[in-house]
């Protein structure tokens, strides 16, 4: 990759030259490792290869992107040339919006630290670390059927300015999941889990399988014999995963920069308002060592800590280089992309809720009488974030009396407006946890990256439960 | 940009077998692709792409590998060939591996798949159009927060040991639209999905957009409601997307995934619904002559006025019941192993009405469902749905009233689309491999936010 950055230069001067107030570059090689273990298979084991240069040109304000897989000097040219002339079809139709690339970026190079390479590691290793999740799961009686994956990227980019910005990203990242199905007089029920991390194979190789996979067999175990409650509002205290969801979805999205610009975000014209009580500090953070590595965006920006909203009230919005002058703060590091080709939008990285004082036993005493969410089984949320409405798949739950866990509950859904759960918000934990995945991430406009989230437990009233 | 003519996939096979493969399979994809994208009624970006993805399924002996990704070159290819052979060689033996698809080849019935001037469209007409829906808004008192219009064309490409090449062209036009009332709160996300540009189906998907974000402005929370649940045409799709779908692919059967197992030749749903699967609809997404092996796609009656007549199959879950693929073998990536999925579910109601306001007259009391979140969380193995309306309408008297928000709707998909369909409309829309048009059932909960 190294190789190509001066001709990819030589192509942003070209059309820096030619009228373009800026142009940038990503140039990208990605490798991808998945193997599925079905039951009693591998079903399947596929490895795939992503490479290539992506051009961004600022012309009278607008932005043409174009892409190539070809790296030879005219190739990179051409496809230069071709985002430039994106860039000048929309601008001789519509009116200048003002500058939009503001700052300059530095050079640097940052890499994510790992031992093994999940590449180099013999196939026969990966595999049987699958077989071994899954009989464990299918020994436990009630499980039906059982699927593992094993996962492995290694992503890296460098991001070229033609204001002479070059850093170099490159991380490597692991993962195991794992879903078992349990039948019961009540019918079927999936409960799955997964442990991922930036990191080489040296993270997945000291995962404790066997007693991983049996607690997930026997989560879906209890899932197909509980009861779906019925709908309405209730006291809930969050596990911090569940805590991840509602923060990445219900507030995160609401806080990305292009919407709020957009006018399509609940939190527009709300910089400095009180959301939540003075025990709410939420941030995003590239850099959580349990979360996504994300040291740079995809623009060059450095990407630290993030105080989104501080002591319950909202400080900044995500911001990329051209939202950021729109808003009049500074940009965030947030401007991220799928791959090469894909136009930058703002994106988290990992969002979290910052700890609290509660000891997780202390929020469970609080809460008395209500539901205990746990996020085993969810399959992920959604949200409108112009209305600030969201909604999740949330996993098995139980029924809490006096603080004890009594009956599991099962098809559970939260929803709700997210400024109305803020300021419900009554204790925050101690026991921040944070979490990523290398089979799933975020997706939004078509694009899906990676990212992490969390939080610790927190106890929240009168949150709508959906079920029967 | 890199040529993909350059890729003899014939020659890749040659080279595959040479290399110790058994049995190879190939999958050579190329898409040209235009978006413009406009924020706040202002085109601010336009993006070209071209990706060729080639994707290698090998086996050796009882054991099978892939690999791919994009390429341009022929010595690229060869190398995904070679990983491809490597993971094969190491991967576990499959003791029910039955080859890669034999009946290779070409549907006998025809469809429309590719359109002349969605392929040639260039980017300044793309521009243009979009120019004209944000026109359109100028007088409604909206504005268009966000708009995407990309038109693609390409071809696929299928070879394997046992036939082919077969080979495929298509287009396709997708428009989203997410539209505010100024300075209001609300909004509405509406879009249009074919293989061909129409330019008044995308001006009837705009003003949708603008009179639905209207009523978004001033929808309030309800509370707890009662009655009939209307699901609009896309939100009947994507909750059958959701639930229905994965619950009658041959592969989740035959590992214990499906709620249908067992049942074939049973009342399952109600016996208004009949559901076909239908590769041979003009223009749609779903709509093919091969599937993803290289089989020969076919219509074929999935439920019959309720009954479950069969599943879906591609060659391995076939292979595994001794029976033929139904040509319904599609893939994640051109490089993935295959998995039963629908071309284009076509679901119809009987007795359905000719619109949404007739269908909707005879219903007392109820919720139109006009756009959710959530639903694509609904959980395929129990049925259970999960949903939360951003727009529904209330329905009082047989006619369509105040617009209405933030109301989980929950409950057993096959209780209330077995026992609860009370009709439905004639206005489909297919979204993601299923057309559905509108319809009313009962026993869904409907929980409000209002206190």
């Amino acid at each position: 990759m190294d190789e190509i950055v001066g001709n990819v230069q030589d192509a942003l001067t070209r059309v820096t030259r030619m009228g373009a107030e800026y142009a940038d570059a990503r140039i990208q090689a990605y490798e991808y490792e998945l193997i599925v273990y079905d039951k009693n298979r591998v079903s399947d084991y596929s490895y795939s290869t992503t490479r290539g240069v992506g051009f961004r040109v600022f012309y009278a304000g607008r932005q043409g992107y174009a892409s190539t897989t070809a790296t030879d000097k005219q190739s990179l040219v051409e496809a230069a040339l071709q985002a430039l002339k994106n860039a000048k079809a929309i601008a001789a139709a519509s009116k200048p919006s003002g500058p939009t690339a503001d700052s300059a970026i530095g050079k640097d190079t940052a890499e994510s630290s790992y031992k093994v390479d999940p590449f180099t590691v013999p196939e026969e290793d990966k595999i049987g670390l699958l077989r071994k999740a899954v009989e464990t799961a299918l020994a436990v009686d009630g499980v039906v059927s059982a699927i593992a994956r094993f996962g492995a990227q290694k992503d890296r980019r460098i991001i070229v300015s033609s204001d002479g910005g070059l850093v170099r990203v490159s991380s490597v990242t692991t993962g195991l999941s794992l879903a078992a199905v349990a039948r019961s007089e009540k019918g079927l029920e999936i409960v799955g889990d997964s442990w991922s991390r930036v990191s080489g194979w040296e993270y997945v190789s000291s995962l404790d399988v066997d007693s991983l996979s049996a607690e997930t067999a026997r989560l879906s175990v209890e899932a197909s014999r509980a009861s779906v409650p019925r709908s309405g509002r209730y006291t809930v205290v969050l596990e911090p995963e569940v805590v991840g969801l509602l923060m990445h979805e219900a507030l995160g999205h609401a806080s990305e920069g292009d919407l709020v610009v957009a006018g399509a975000s609940i939190l527009r014209g709300r910089l400095g308002e009180r959301l939540a009580g003075e025990h709410v500090t939420v941030v995003d953070d590239g850099l959580h060592p349990d979360g996504y590595y994300v040291p740079y965006d995809d623009e060059g920006v450095r990407k630290g800590k993030t105080v989104v909203i501080e002591k319950g009230v909202l400080r900044r919005y995500l911001a990329g280089r051209a939202e950021a002058a729109v808003l009049g703060q500074d940009p965030t590091g947030n401007s991220r992309v799928m791959n090469y080709k894909s136009p930058i939008l703002v994106r988290q990285t990992n969002y979290y809720i910052e700890p609290g004082d509660w000891k997780p036993e202390e929020i469970m005493e609080e809460a008395g009488n209500a539901i205990y969410v746990t996020a085993k089984g969810s399959k992920g949320g959604e949200v409108d974030p112009a209305a600030g409405t969201f909604t999740f798949s949330v996993g098995i739950s139980w029924e809490l009396e006096k603080g004890e866990r009594k009956r599991p509950l099962r098809g559970v859904t939260l929803s709700g407006m997210i400024l109305d759960v803020l300021k419900s918000i009554r204790a925050v934990g101690s026991d921040l946890k944070v979490k990523t995945s290398v089979f799933g991430g975020c997706g939004k406009n078509g694009q899906l990256v990676r990212v992490g989230d969390g939080g610790p437990h927190l106890l929240v009233e009168n949150l709508v439960i959906g079920g029967r | 940009m890199p040529s993909s003519e350059s890729i003899d996939v014939e020659r890749l096979i040659g080279y595959a077998i040479r290399e110790g493969a058994g049995e190879v399979e190939v999958t050579l994809t190329h898409t040209r692709s235009t978006v413009v994208q406009a924020k706040n009624n202002i085109i601010d970006r336009s993006v070209t792409s071209e990706t060729t993805l080639l994707g290698v399924r090998v086996s050796v002996g009882r054991k099978t590998g892939g690999a791919g990704g994009e390429i341009s070159t022929m010595g690229q290819a060869k190398k995904i060939v070679d990983k491809a052979i490597k993971i094969a060689r190491s991967a576990q033996e499959d003791p029910y591996w039955p080859g890669f698809n034999p009946n290779v080849g070409i549907a006998s019935e025809s469809v429309e798949l590719y359109d002349k001037r969605t392929a040639s469209v260039s980017v300044d007409e793309l521009v243009g159009l979009l120019r004209d829906q944000i026109a359109l808004l100028g007088d409604s008192k909206v504005v268009a927060s966000e708009a995407s219009l990309r038109v693609s064309t390409g071809y696929t490409i299928y070879a394997s040991v046992h036939g082919g090449p077969v080979r495929e062209e298509a287009t396709s036009a997708a428009y989203t639209i997410e539209a505010k009332p100024h300075g209001g709160e609300g909004g509405y996300v509406d879009w249009y999905l074919k293989r061909r540009l129409e330019t008044g189906r995308i001006e009837d998907t705009t003003r949708r957009a603008a009179r639905r974000a209207l009523d978004s402005g001033r929808a309030k929370p309800a509370g707890d409601l009662k009655g009939h649940v209307i699901f609009e045409s896309g939100e009947a799709a994507s909750i059958i997307m959701t639930i229905l779908v994965p619950a009658i692919s041959a592969y989740n059967v035959q590992q214990g995934r499906s709620p249908l197992a067992g049942r074939l030749g049973e009342q399952v749903l109600s016996e208004r619904l009949t559901v076909v699967d239908d590769p041979f609809m003009p223009y749609e997404t779903g709509s093919a002559v091969f599937d993803d092996e290289g089989h020969p796609t076919s219509r074929k009656s999935v439920f019959s006025r309720g009954v479950l007549e069969t599943f879906l199959y591609d060659h391995y879950t076939a292979s595994r019941e001794g029976r033929e693929s139904t040509g319904n073998g599609f893939r994640r990536a051109p490089w993935s192993s295959p998995s039963p999925a629908p071309t284009n579910l076509d679901v119809r109601v009987e007795g359905s009405k000719p619109t949404l306001e007739e269908a909707v007259s005879s219903v007392d009391e109820g919720l139109l469902v006009v756009s959710t979140i959530g639903s694509w969380l609904s959980n395929p193995v129990s049925g259970q749905i999960n949903s939360t309306v951003t727009l529904g309408y209330i329905v009082r008297g047989g006619s369509i009233e105040e617009p209405v928000k933030s109301i989980a709707l929950g409950g057993n998909f096959y209780e209330a689309f077995k026992s609860g369909v009370a009709g439905g409309a004639s206005d489909k829309r297919c979204l993601f491999g299923v057309c559905s048009p509108s319809i009313i059932v009962e026993g869904i909960s409907m929980a409000g936010a209002k206190r």
